[in-house]
């Protein structure tokens, strides 16, 4: 934790960026540039399931999109996953995320991203 | 061969919190709550005549639960009825459901739930009979509105043989298709009565998928009316408003608050019915330009995103 938000890590970019309270793990990326995959950001379609280590509230999900086995097996979706401590994530496959303009000076351009 | 469907009567989906979704399906799109009973909502839009076009159903995932076709003869029920014995097709008959009639139920290749009916209440639109003004005054005045239910587009494993049932058990016929290198159809655009550009289109993808469901919104101002609506309300905007190649419709792809996508669709230009004219074709090649004629490409979510 750091200044009351908790920190995000990603893997294997190896990238630690901050999220907000009650801030989803995917808003807090998108915010920081860092685009994890996403569909409809509902919880519905099941687009930006992720890997996840560390405790998170789950948010309402489809039960077919997020299995209860899924939840207990580190897997969370990322549009309605809230982290609720520190926490470690990676895309299923393990492969990098694309991170685009990841730094101080660009990343009020992603503040207003609303379309959510 | 004469038309016996005459449109999609309504589309039951399933939504994760009712009190949300009426809020949303009411409140940001404008449709007019029917009645809820229990765990189900029955809406319509405000210019549609029968009993309701849509249902809600709380679950515990989102997606569709079936896609009701209205024939235009009462008589036209048995019709399919037989029609599916012919082409051994299991199905069901339903005697009747919420202030509707006999319906037959059946699954598709697709492993979707299609219902055949005719017998619903007509309750009417919002407006007279008798010497109606062409809209009411009584809609919410920043909500979508739209007049009526549209077409939806469901997915399926093995797209070219869905069409197939579709065309050959079902009657629908083809305004335009996506061919592949064989000349096989995997993706359609299918019509019935109603002679719009479609009622129902199939694209690949999972079994008993949703890929979005629609209504009609005719002018550019009210096309951009909504858009603008759903950005006052935070709305996820998927695509648009934009214009499809295929249809040659302009929409907007946007979600419900549990993921359930849904287009305003409309503003294509004079698409003519003349029987016997052939369908339009598109390649795999072109088909990113017909589905997104201004992105020239599909964007990513087209094929991934749906419930």
């Amino acid at each position: 934790m750091q200044n009351g938000k908790f920190k995000i890590h990603l893997l294997p970019n190896d990238i630690t960026f901050l999220c907000r309270e009650n801030e989803t793990i995917l808003d807090a990326a998108l915010r920081a540039g860092i685009e994890l995959p996403h569909g409809c950001t509902k919880g519905g379609c099941g687009v930006c399931k992720i890997k996840v280590k560390g405790k998170v509230e789950f948010g309402r999900v489809s039960k077919i999109m997020l299995t209860d086995e899924e939840k207990e097996n580190g897997f969370c979706l990322s549009c309605r996953a809230i982290p609720l401590e520190d926490i470690q994530i990676s895309l299923i496959d393990g492969s990098p995320v694309k991170v685009i303009r990841y730094d101080e000076f660009y990343s009020f351009l992603f503040k207003t991203r609303t379309n959510l | 061969m004469p038309f016996r469907i005459s449109r999609l009567g309504y589309v039951e989906v399933r939504v994760l919190d009712l009190d949300d979704a009426l809020d949303f399906y009411t409140n940001v799109l404008g449709l007019q709550l029917a009645e809820r009973a229990g765990k189900k909502a029955y809406l319509k839009t405000w210019d549609e005549q029968l009993a309701y076009s849509v249902i809600l159903t709380e679950s515990d995932s989102a997606g569709m639960v079936r896609a009701a076709w209205r024939t235009v003869d009462p008589e036209d029920v048995e019709y399919f009825e037989k029609k599916l014995r012919q082409y051994e097709v299991q199905y069901q008959v339903i005697p009747e459901d919420y202030k509707r009639g006999k319906a037959i139920s059946f699954k598709t290749p697709s492993g979707h739930n299609f219902e055949i009916f005719y017998e619903i209440e007509i309750p009417g639109n919002m407006l007279p009979k008798e010497s109606p003004d062409p809209w009411p005054r009584d809609l919410k005045f920043d909500a979508i509105n739209p007049p009526k239910i549209d077409h939806t587009l469901i997915t399926a494993p093995d797209p070219t043989k869905m069409i197939r049932f579709c065309e050959e058990v079902l009657e629908f016929r083809a305004t335009e298709y996506v061919v592949n290198s064989e000349g096989q159809p995997i993706a359609a655009w299918l019509y019935q009565a109603r002679q719009q550009p479609h009622d129902l289109a199939i694209v690949p993808g999972r079994e008993a998928g949703m890929h979005h469901f629609a209504f009609h919104i005719s002018s550019a101002q009210d096309i951009f009316r909504a858009a603008d609506i759903m950005v006052m309300n935070d709305v996820k905007i998927d695509w648009g408003p934009g214009r499809h190649g295929i249809t040659r419709g302009s929409g907007i792809y946007f979600f419900d608050p549990f993921g359930n996508r849904i287009e305003t669709f409309g503003g294509y230009t004079a698409y003519l019915f003349d029987p016997g004219a052939k369908p339009i074709t598109w390649t795999e090649e072109t088909m990113g330009k017909g589905v997104f004629y201004y992105e020239r490409k599909l964007v990513e979510t087209f094929l991934t995103v749906y419930t």
